[in-house]
């Protein structure tokens, strides 16, 4: 999956319709000749963290973005139903229930990547 | 002597105690509780603040742990198969709360911004049915109950609280991320979509950086079906941790309203006697956990409940057929210290009635103890003055219990 954009990068989780804890963990990496450079520090999303959308001043050029979806069952239950975009794109949804034991700490993850493409401002 | 056994060995003291004047002269409680619970420091005693419950289940003296709580219809049919051929014959209590299952899930964000949805999280209807024997009278008994509760204090509510330490977990339990076991299993898929990536990505980047862009079409969205694998199994098992210790800082005293309302119906069981109403219970209980008196604040809890019963049948009249009802209005006051475990209270009620309802029989002063025997589970023991089933006098009575506090209201 490619997402190309034009200046600063918002991302964003909608999960307000989730009973049970949801976050997006997201780790942007640049490649480089030996590998992969990681830029700056995860950023967190989440229905009970950082407000949606977060703003990231990112360089123009090719980026590489790791993301790990975290579903947690709490006391409200298992149900979530999640989006995940970037400046206004639905990238990743996912709906469901991670209710399935007796275990009241119920935990699902998924991990996903795509490209970004930042373009100069004012290139179109 | 392990726990239990201390604290059953300062139970059996205080119902050896002659009055319970004698008991109000013991030597030091605090010295003894501290000895009960190898509690050194008044400011760790915590204690559970479950408030006199009116579910179904309790109306009818059935056992909290016969309780099947329902969370979708194959709990009902587990239920209704603990019944007796008979039908209506057995013991049977369901409860449900609608806002912590999947029929009226309570989203997280309106959990956490609005008083309301908290309210109805904690919301649990009950019903209970189950027999009981009368003045040698069989008897078949049914309840029906709604009850909910609010921490006053957001900030003091469980959910929020856990929350809140997932959302700056940084040197709590709750910080996974910094585990080996989860960054192992985190680098098991980058490393391997890397390693796969690589080149392609490298040459996508310069030729970027030469200004040679790919075309900007927009991606449609995945759907991403959440799994449960290695790195899912190494997170789960460090948020039993996580949670557990978030809870640890729920304050044992923290300000709450509850609210109960139950009803239920009786009639003989066999004969084809009328059936007979077993009156109306409300109950509103407000707890106050002296959060403007810092020195108090973490120590001790004021409860005060208020109990308005209508047409509830006087006890030794329902034998007779016709049963005798009385509406009354009880008001008791807790004041209660202890942990996590274990608690000491003192109890006043109003109790004052001469034809004695079941909630008349609540005692007039008493002093208690309560043991937590695992979560939700209470051991109790209560030793003081209540009103003689006679109703002409009072008696010195003393009560040891189990009880259960449901998970919805209490964790």
């Amino acid at each position: 999956m490619l997402k190309t954009i034009t200046g600063p990068a918002t991302f964003s989780l909608n999960a307000t319709d989730s009973s049970a804890f949801v976050e997006a963990r997201s780790v942007i990496k640049t490649p480089t000749e030996t590998g992969y450079d990681t830029v700056g520090e995860p950023l967190r999303l989440s229905n009970f963290g950082a407000q949606s959308p977060m703003p990231v001043a990112l360089a123009p050029g090719l980026y590489r973005v790791f993301v790990e979806f975290t579903v947690i069952e709490n006391q409200n239950g298992g149900r979530y139903d999640y989006r995940y975009a970037v400046n206004g794109t639905d990238l990743f949804t996912s709906h469901g229930d991670v209710n399935t034991s007796a275990d009241p700490h119920d935990t699902r993850v998924a991990q996903q990547d795509f490209l970004l493409v930042v373009k100069p401002a004012g290139q179109s | 002597m392990s726990r239990l056994s201390r604290v059953l060995c300062l139970a059996a003291a205080l119902l050896c105690a002659p009055s319970l004047r004698a008991a109000e002269q013991a030597p030091d409680w605090v010295q003894i509780f501290e000895e009960a619970s190898h509690v050194t420091d008044w400011k760790d005693l915590l204690a559970d603040t479950a408030s006199g419950s009116v579910s179904a289940a309790s109306l009818l003296g059935i056992s909290g742990e016969s309780v099947t709580p329902v969370e979708n219809l194959r709990d009902v049919v587990l239920g209704l198969q603990g019944l007796g051929s008979g039908g209506d014959r057995g013991t049977l209590a369901l409860s449900v709360t609608p806002g912590r299952t999947g029929i009226a899930p309570v989203p997280y964000a309106s959990y956490r911004r609005s008083a309301l949805a908290r309210l109805w999280a904690a919301t649990t209807f009950a019903y209970a049915q189950g027999d009981a024997d009368i003045e040698e009278k069989s008897f078949a008994r049914r309840a029906l109950s709604v009850e909910t509760s609010l921490v006053l204090h957001e900030g003091d509510d469980e959910l929020v609280i856990i929350g809140d330490t997932l959302k700056n977990p940084r040197g709590t339990e709750c910080d996974v991320d910094q585990l080996d076991d989860v960054q192992a299993a985190r680098k098991v898929y980058e490393q391997a979509r890397e390693a796969q990536q690589h080149e392609a990505d490298l040459a996508m980047a310069k030729a970027i950086a030469q200004g040679h862009y790919p075309p900007g079409t927009e991606p449609q969205p995945v759907t991403v079906v959440m799994q449960e694998n290695a790195l899912s199994q190494a997170k789960q098992a460090h948020y039993k941790a996580c949670f557990d210790q978030a809870l640890k800082r729920v304050r044992w005293n923290r300000s709450r309203l509850a609210l109960m309302y139950g009803t239920g119906w009786i009639k003989p069981a066999s004969g084809g006697g009328r059936q007979e109403g077993l009156g109306q219970t409300l109950v509103v209980s407000l707890n106050y956990g002296f959060e403007s008196l810092p020195s108090l604040r973490e120590r001790l809890g004021l409860m005060l409940t208020y109990r308005q019963t209508w047409a509830e049948p006087v006890l030794s009249s329902l034998a007779a057929g016709t049963p005798d009802r009385k509406s009354s209005a009880l008001l008791i006051g807790q004041l209660a210290g202890g942990n996590s475990r274990i608690r000491a209270l003192a109890q006043f009620s109003n109790a004052r009635s001469r034809d004695i309802t079941a909630s008349q029989r609540a005692f007039k002063e008493a002093a208690g103890l309560d043991l937590r025997v695992r979560e939700g589970l209470w051991l109790n023991l209560r030793v003081g003055r209540q009103r003689a089933v006679g109703g002409d006098s009072n008696e010195t009575g003393s009560l040891l219990s189990l009880s259960y506090s449901p998970s919805a209201l209490l964790k």
